[in-house]
């Protein structure tokens, strides 16, 4: 039996060595493979400790796509960072809160983005993006929100097993000494994509949902600001825009709004509902019934930061 | 458990650690570490239906045990037929009723008179089909004083439920299995290798070319209306790689686990899609159940003895049996007798025994009548594979019609070149090793030992690129 378990340690050793370089390859070059990968960026800026920026913007794509920092900074003067991060709800949301935390400084406002799924009971399955999977080493915390196989957290590289693709790319920007120029400015991204309302009316033929709030979610994100509170932190709740034809998806619609608008009275924090007014009558804003294209952020941008300077004049160093 | 996940593989490491750290000379404490850990492995899928298994152990223990006691004939026969009449009664509970019920209420139907009839609501207990045979095999053997009852439990629960043969067999003999359980072990260096080059070749099979080939094959079944003939035709033929690199990739983990606590399981398959006609390609393909329709049914039925009409009637008999105990679908039943159909021929004019060696077997390639063959059989094969993998009887015959026209020789819409290439590397391979007892059998005598590992490096590579989702193996469902 010494003897094959001589020859296995003898076998797997080549093994390792493969699966750190692996690791190390995909770690080091993925940073080069600009959007290809979606959300690269802003992982390399979150767990390399760049976000210094006094504004930070939190929440799922309606986040991402929504709210262009540049605007924010020439509004304010203040840099801004747009942390979006799409499917990002409940406690994934928390969670990437918590990096955040872990490797930068805290934010001097936090803008928090809300949807109707936020506090959802039923959470869409979580499927492991590309750009969260270099930093799942030895991160046991993100095996509650991602795979459910320990061993991907201790062995290097075994994660990137079937990501032929992803380490492909990798291994191209490596060989050909390739920087390709992320899209982003500080996260954020916007969408020129025509109007689409297929997944809507998908949504609308199988009937109306009801949205099951779970409170324990709820319960945890309010401990989460209040603590931020603690700490001095301004935050701001908000509800996106949405387009009009996108209302009657959820049944207890006013009852979801009313629970953030309840959060934010207790916390004696604001909350602003977008979804209403001139901006989701027009299908010309948006890409879909979620969320707004070039045109629509720009707007909402502009709309947000004009809620930002008069909420916080008075709390934060905004160029005068 | 699948054994294609993790959790297989740490279940396996810490069960072989302990069994080889048990004494040799403790066979009973191998044995019972064994059971132990077999029942864990079935627990693990439901473990409610550990309960269903155990009962159908000591059923099986019992009665045979009481066969064997019994002077009179009679009270033998009362014991065996207790016996298979239990057995068959789960089976028939459990993968058959629904079916039963729902075709009587049907035919009523058919002839004016309204019935509602009640349907089951449960789920079929996986590897029924397997362990239900192991036991019915044992009974069977005694009842005709093949063997003598096993007096220990722990040997006999042992040889039902070993776990590297209990979801999917191979189907076990008493006369093969018994013995082993019941003699000492040695570790043997040159097996245990021999061991894990099969399980990687099996996961190989299994999670690079079936589960790659399934992605493919589940489109284009989903929505045979939307594809063109040619592509229709390529989704059976991913199917017909799917189900072998799935079944035959299980067998193969299953044997190579066995060997690694000493232990020779029957073999399964030997090279199937290298067969120059279908009863070649039935002494290649499910070998353990083939045999065992044969030695229980074909053989008690008058098997090949009688005449022509005998034949023809054991054939399909066999074939029509085996296409049920599938499955409870007609899709199935339509499967085993359309393989009846293509053997016929070679029943009649008794050269169904013609092709008993490997193919080319001294040479490197077939000869053109060789090649003719094997791609005649093969096609015959992609061609009753549809019935098995469709849904229902009409979706099989939609998918024929649309696969049988014009477009059969226009371009395929779907045409996944990575895949194709993999298929041919591992036909390829395939063919080379065909001579043993899996394909990669023979890599043990290539010298140094660096081109050894880095084929093997190589296909653990393959592995690790392709690995697809994990799906379940098809055979668990039967």
């Amino acid at each position: 039996m010494k003897k094959l378990f001589k020859q296995l340690a003898l076998f797997i050793v080549p093994i390792l060595i493969f699966l750190w370089g692996l690791d190390y390859l995909v770690y080091r070059y993925l940073k080069n493979t600009g959007d290809i990968f979606g959300n690269v960026a802003p992982q390399y800026d979150l767990y390399e400790g760049r976000i210094h920026e006094p504004i930070v913007i939190l929440g799922s794509s309606r986040a991402e796509v929504h709210i262009d920092p540049n605007v924010i900074k020439k509004g304010t003067g203040l840099d801004c960072y747009n942390l979006g991060w799409s499917g990002a709800e409940s406690d994934l949301l928390m969670y990437r809160f918590r990096e955040y935390c872990k490797y930068n400084p805290l934010p001097r406002l936090l803008v928090i983005n809300l949807d109707m799924t936020t506090f959802s009971a039923h959470q869409v399955a979580r499927i492991i993006r590309d750009e969260q999977l270099p930093f799942n080493l030895y991160n046991f915390e993100a095996y509650h929100f991602y795979d459910k196989n320990i061993l991907y957290y201790l062995i290097p590289g075994i994660r990137y097993s079937e990501k032929r693709y992803l380490i492909y790319q990798t291994l191209l920007v490596y060989m050909k000494h390739q920087q390709l120029e992320s899209k982003r400015y500080h996260g954020f991204i916007s969408s020129n994509s025509p109007w689409d309302d297929t997944e809507l009316r998908k949504v609308l033929q199988s009937g109306p949902n009801n949205v099951i709030i779970d409170s324990s979610a709820v319960k945890s994100f309010y401990n989460n600001l209040k603590s931020l509170q603690e700490k001095n932190v301004q935050v701001m709740l908000y509800y996106a825009p949405e387009h009009k034809s996108g209302f009657p998806v959820y049944k207890n619609r006013e009852e979801v709004l009313a629970l953030y608008q309840q959060i934010a009275g207790q916390l004696q924090i604001p909350f602003i509902n977008y979804a209403q007014g001139d901006i989701t009558l027009h299908e010309k804003y948006y890409y879909n019934v979620n969320h707004l294209n070039k045109t629509g952020a720009d707007i909402f941008s502009h709309m947000i930061l004009t809620d930002i300077l008069r909420l916080f004049k008075d709390k934060l160093p905004f160029r005068k | 458990m699948l054994f294609n996940s993790w959790n297989f593989f740490i279940f396996l490491i810490i069960i072989y650690i302990i069994y080889w750290s048990i004494s040799n000379k403790r066979l009973k404490a191998q044995n019972s570490l064994l059971l132990i850990a077999s029942y864990f492995f079935y627990a693990c899928w439901d473990w409610r239906f550990l309960f269903l298994l155990v009962f159908s152990t000591f059923l099986d223990y019992i009665t045979g045990l009481k066969i064997e006691q019994s002077t009179q004939k009679s009270s033998k026969k009362i014991w065996f037929w207790l016996s298979i009449g239990i057995n068959l009664g789960f089976l028939g509970i459990f993968k058959y009723y629904n079916f039963f019920a729902e075709n009587f209420a049907q035919l009523l139907t058919s002839v004016g008179l309204k019935v509602n009839v009640h349907l089951l609501n449960i789920v079929l207990p996986v590897g029924i089909s397997f362990y239900t045979f192991h036991g019915l095999s044992y009974v069977i053997d005694i009842y005709k004083e093949k063997i003598k009852a096993e007096k220990n439990v722990v040997n006999y629960a042992l040889f039902v439920s070993f776990f590297p043969l209990l979801v999917a067999g191979p189907i076990e003999r008493a006369t093969h299995l018994l013995p082993q359980i019941k003699a000492p072990r040695q570790f043997d260096y040159a097996k245990m290798v021999d061991g894990l080059r099969q399980i990687l070749w099996g996961l190989f099979k299994k999670i690079v070319i079936a589960d790659n080939c399934a992605e493919v094959a589940n489109q284009i079944f989903t929505n045979p209306g939307q594809y063109n003939g040619s592509t229709l035709l390529l989704g059976a033929i991913f199917f017909t790689f799917q189900i072998y690199g799935d079944f035959s990739g299980y067998s193969d983990i299953a044997l190579g686990t066995a060997r690694l606590f000493g232990i020779e399981l029957l073999k399964n398959f030997n090279f199937p899609y290298f067969s120059r006609d279908i009863a070649e390609f039935w002494r290649r393909w499910h070998i353990s159940l083939s045999s065992w329709f044969k030695d229980y049914l074909y053989i008690p039925l008058g098997g090949s003895s009688g005449g022509t009409w005998m034949r023809i009637r054991n054939t399909f008999i066999i074939f029509l049996v085996s296409g049920f105990w599938h499955g409870a679908n007609w899709t199935f039943i339509i499967w085993g007798g359309l393989n009846a159909l293509f053997i016929i021929p070679s029943v009649i004019t008794k050269s169904n025994r013609k092709n008993m060696g490997i193919v080319a077997e001294h040479r490197l390639f077939p000869n053109i009548k060789e090649t003719i063959q094997l791609i005649s059989t093969f096609l015959l094969t992609v061609f009753c594979w549809i019935f098995f993998r469709a849904e229902s009887l009409s979706h099989a015959i939609m998918y024929i019609k649309n696969m049988l026209n014009r477009s059969l020789f226009s371009s395929p819409s779907i045409l996944p070149i990575p895949l194709i290439m993999l298929l041919c590397i591992f036909v390829g391979i395939e063919w080379l090793g065909r001579r043993g007892n899996y394909a990669i059998e023979r890599i043990d005598i290539i010298r140094p030992r660096f081109a050894r590992w880095s084929f093997y490096y190589f296909i653990l590579l393959i592995v690790f690129l392709f690995v697809s989702k994990g799906e379940t193996f098809i055979y668990f469902q039967f």
